[in-house]
């Protein structure tokens, strides 16, 4: 079997007939600290084109047509929270102090529902807590929740690799406002260690998807984990730091 | 309990919401705009037992600082005496129980303390030894 050897490029064997046969959360037998190399990928389309969910079902061949087994959904939300005004309506934003941001971010990933991250954008500040957090949130009426975003798909499981694709829906609506997908790679924590495998794999990812004519593409933007504070040793707040990050594009690939 | 006003005192009931958090909660909580108000220092001890309920007893000493964060200046707000706190988790499924295991055992510690006004401590109740005493030497009739 394919074992990856940190350092250097290696071809990766997305064909071969190995079927490793794993749980559907592998990172739940790591050591709580440690999770796997994750890169977050967001779909672009091309100018003009407004998104539709034929692009996700033709992603999701892609991933089976590879070798892909699919093996669940998951789900992770993002919650926009505004500040309270003293009218307190969190209506007119214009007349907040200098040291109130204008949002922050709740982020409940699909891999520890447990846990809840926050993240103060402006600060490169990523929170990591209790799940319970977010009614401390609500009981200190500082802050409100305006919009909650949910990022939902199936999962595949493909040799050492883990695909969740998805499309970004507002609660309760069935309004398409993003496509993206996360790219697990189990073997690895290293950030830097694993960069090549995982272009690798997106090399071989946009070559089949190509296949398909497409209008638009998947991209990676990096995120600045060190302005936050993280290290090159992957782990769930690195995970949160995707995600406010992908979002980011993705308001912007709507608005353009 | 002895004391002006003793029987009156009754068991609040408030909601409790805990969290574990990061280290750079501090951070984060100035990040979104709250601002120190004042500090104090709590110095005493903490026991936590199971007896009908999940108890944390705390007997600590509230103390101010003249300046931020100097604990070796700390003095104390009510010499002399100490706040002792008994608290119980509660949920609607046994809220019934934890009152009445929290009434006990207030009734249990009763002996022991005495009210006192700041500014003017009772000092020790004189049956404070003697029910200690009393309290800590019973064979296995009264064992926590």
């Amino acid at each position: 079997s394919h074992i990856a050897q940190p350092g250097g490029p290696h071809p990766v064997k997305t064909r071969e007939s190995r079927h490793r046969r794993r749980p559907s959360s592998p990172a739940l037998h790591r050591p709580a600290a440690m999770a796997p190399a994750k890169w977050l990928m967001h779909w672009h389309p091309n100018p003009g084109v407004t998104l539709n969910t034929q692009i996700l079902s033709e992603a999701c061949g892609c991933a089976e047509s590879l070798g892909g087994t699919k093996d669940g959904r998951w789900k992770t939300s993002i919650i926009f929270y505004r500040p309270m005004t003293r009218d307190g309506a969190g209506g007119a934003q214009q007349n907040l102090p200098p040291d109130v941001p204008r949002e922050l971010l709740g982020v409940a990933l699909h891999e520890r529902p447990g846990l809840y991250f926050s993240i103060l954008r402006n600060q490169r500040l990523v929170l990591q807590a209790d799940a319970a957090f977010s009614q401390v949130m609500e009981k200190l009426q500082s802050f409100k929740a305006r919009v909650n975003l949910n990022f939902e798909g199936f999962q595949y499981q493909l040799g050492d690799f883990c695909l969740r694709i998805g499309k970004c829906v507002p609660n309760n609506t069935e309004t398409l406002r993003g496509i993206m997908m996360e790219v697990e790679y189990y073997p690895l924590s290293s950030i830097e260690k694993s960069r090549a495998i995982m272009v690798d794999f997106f090399d071989i990812w946009q070559e089949t998807l190509a296949k398909k004519s497409l209008p638009g593409r998947f991209i990676h933007v990096e995120s600045n984990f060190a302005e936050y504070g993280l290290s090159d040793h992957y782990s769930f707040q690195h995970t949160a730091v995707q995600y406010a990050t992908c979002l980011q594009q993705l308001m912007a690939a709507v608005r353009a | 309990m002895r004391g002006a006003g003793a029987e009156q005192i009754s068991i609040l009931v408030r909601t409790i919401v805990e969290s574990k958090a990061s280290s750079n909660v501090l951070r984060y909580f100035y990040g979104i705009g709250y601002k120190l108000d004042h500090e104090i220092l709590k110095v005493g001890f903490a026991f936590r037992f199971q007896r009908g309920a999940q108890f944390t007893v705390t007997v600590t000493s509230a103390n101010k600082m003249p300046k931020l964060h100097a604990t070796d200046e700390a003095v104390q707000v009510t010499p002399g005496i100490q706040l002792v706190e008994i608290t119980a988790p509660a949920a609607a499924n046994n809220y019934n129980d934890v009152v009445s295991a929290v009434t006990s055992f207030c009734e249990y510690l009763a002996p022991l303390l005495h009210l006192s006004k700041p500014g003017n401590s009772t000092g020790i109740v004189p049956t404070a030894g003697a029910a200690a005493a009393s309290l800590m030497s019973s064979g296995g009739a009264k064992t926590l």
